[in-house]
């Protein structure tokens, strides 16, 4: 899997390509605590090229929710397809998570909700 | 038919694993939502018996029987790791807001295997460790 990372309006966007799962969920980890650790705690993913997810994908999304909550921070998904999106309903996860149609969407969302 | 898979242990099998069942569920006609699924349940059940059974042990291989008959799949999986407790979970649908507040970053993998395959099954044979999964296909 590959991961590009950009900045737009102050919030880190990471666009997926390919498939995460546990042979690939580490790096994704590994990227997310940075950015977490360097204080940005606004992050959009994009899943327009993510093929595939697996629980250990889920997991990656599931285990840093909490903390970026705590520092009022903001995780938002766009572009998924609809592969993705059935694997996140099966968990229940597209009750819990901020997913978007389109990456307009998630913008204006993450700006009404920091104004 | 059925086919039988044997492939190193190795998370980096699973994506040739999910392109050879993606491929033979492809075969039957079966619709894409559901291959889908069935792909993910599969690939759930092998990363679960390379990771938490065998700890990644290259040295190791695991072995799939996939058939389909009278429109009934059924496939298992042979792996020479240990039977744990954790390869066993209930089939519950999983409390999602307790795994948020809990970080928990694993444990989603036979809670899946479960919500989409009809039954999903482990067992020993010998030294061998099978996990046998079924589903209806009509």
């Amino acid at each position: 899997m590959e991961i590009r990372e950009c900045m737009e309006d102050g919030c880190a966007v990471l666009k997926l390509a390919g498939e995460l799962d546990a042979s690939s969920a580490l790096p994704l980890n590994e990227k997310i605590k940075q950015l977490f650790d360097d204080e940005q705690y606004l992050i959009l993913f994009d899943f327009e090229e993510l093929t595939y997810i697996s629980s250990a994908g889920l997991g990656v999304f599931i285990s840093v929710l909490k903390d970026f909550k705590e520092k009022d921070g903001f995780l938002g998904f766009y572009n998924m397809s609809g592969v993705v999106h059935d694997v996140f309903k099966i968990v229940g996860l597209d009750k819990v998570l901020s997913i978007y149609e389109d990456k307009s969407t998630a913008l204006d969302h993450l700006n009404a909700w920091s104004a | 038919m059925k086919i039988t898979y044997t492939f190193p242990c190795s998370k980096n099998s699973l994506r040739e694993v999910r392109q050879k069942i993606s491929q033979y569920l492809a075969k039957y006609g079966v619709n894409e939502t559901k291959r889908n699924r069935i792909v993910l349940a599969i690939d759930e059940a092998c990363a679960n018996a390379i990771i938490h059974g065998n700890r990644c042990d290259g040295s190791r291989q695991l072995s799939m029987d996939v058939a389909i008959k009278d429109e009934q799949m059924q496939v298992d999986i042979y792996d020479v790791g240990k039977m744990k407790g954790g390869r066993r979970a209930a089939s519950v649908r999983p409390d999602i807001n307790a795994y948020v507040e809990s970080r928990r970053c694993g444990g989603l993998g036979l809670p899946l295997m479960h919500s989409i395959m009809d039954q999903v099954h482990y067992h020993s044979r010998g030294n061998l460790t099978i996990c046998s999964l079924r589903k209806n296909l009509a």
